[in-house]
């Protein structure tokens, strides 16, 4: 099976290494980007299989990203998986009015993590 | 075969069900507590290796903020360092420094962790806004060089666990020697 390729968008250094090890091991390509411009401008010229997006960042964050992805024909059906830190059950709501496909909160579990983006991943294959 | 060799093949595949199902429970459970030590291990390694991937000093605070809120789940901290017999605090990670009182070693909770020089844990997480959920004393060759105070905790993170505290005892010598090290950096240069 062809190897995927994972978006992983945080502005912790310390999110994106763990992010990073949680995933290593796995058949994914991991790209990475440290703010929702930066993601939206990989997303569109790398086509990812999955973006991984905290919420809070600098320049753009992570709904606003988002948003921009489900705005673009070529980059509105990639899956988003939400990363959210504190106080934001709002933003919860709001990220899947916007269309992420499911969420995560921090401190990552790896096994939960694991197993949100395999079925996102095998949904995508089966599509 | 007879109804009395049916009856006893029945009760020894029954037994054998009950045994299968225990050693299934027991697999459970030890695959869990791997799953748990393995996820300690890795954010032990990372916070291992972002501490220790620079040398200035507002480097080490921005690693050392992340992995509390990232990898702990604590949403407020302080840290305090060593000034003759007491702990001044130095930053603040989603409090501000400037509202916390200089501790007195020895004294207070936090004084008297510092003092003792070992990681303390609130034991059912913090209870009122502000109580201290776990302190941790750093400590370098021996000598003690500061504290760092764990307040809120995030939402979604009721109390800390046992990789938690590892996690903690991890910071209480690696956060020391990143901190004196982008001190000694600073000064050098």
């Amino acid at each position: 099976m062809a190897r995927k390729k994972i978006l992983l968008v945080d502005d912790s250094r310390t999110s994106l290494f763990m992010e990073r090890m949680v995933l290593r091991g796995e058949p994914f390509d991991l790209l990475t980007a440290e703010d929702g411009l930066q993601a939206l401008e990989i997303a569109v010229r790398e086509r990812p299989d999955l973006v991984l997006m905290d919420i809070v960042m600098p320049r753009m964050d992570g709904l606003s990203a988002l948003k921009a992805l489900r705005a673009r024909k070529e980059t509105q059906n990639i899956p988003v998986i939400m990363v959210t830190t504190r106080g934001e059950g709002d933003n919860v709501e709001e990220a899947f009015a916007s269309g992420c496909s499911d969420y995560v909160t921090k401190p990552i579990d790896p096994v939960e993590l694991l197993s949100k983006i395999g079925n996102l991943v095998a949904q995508e294959v089966v599509a | 075969v007879s109804r009395r060799e049916l009856g006893g093949e029945r009760e020894r595949l029954a037994l054998r069900v009950r045994e299968l199902e225990s050693e299934n429970r027991q697999l459970t459970a030890r695959c869990l507590a791997a799953e748990m030590r393995q996820e300690s291990w890795l954010a032990q390694y990372v916070s291992t290796v972002r501490l220790h991937s620079s040398l200035r000093r507002r480097e080490v605070l921005t690693a050392l903020e992340e992995i509390i809120a990232s990898l702990v789940g604590c949403e407020e901290a302080a840290l305090y360092e060593r000034s003759a017999d007491t702990l001044r605090p130095v930053a603040g990670f989603g409090i501000d420094a400037c509202r916390l009182e200089v501790v007195r070693i020895g004294e207070g909770l936090i004084g008297r962790t510092a003092a003792e020089r070992r990681v303390y844990v609130a034991p059912c997480g913090a209870g009122s806004e502000g109580a201290v959920t776990a302190c941790v004393p750093l400590v370098l060759d021996g000598r003690l060089t500061g504290a760092l105070a764990l307040f809120r905790l995030l939402a979604q993170k009721p109390a800390l666990n046992n990789g938690d505290r590892q996690l903690l005892e991890l910071l209480s010598t690696h956060a020391a020697v990143a901190l004196e090290a982008s001190s000694a950096a600073g000064q050098a240069s």
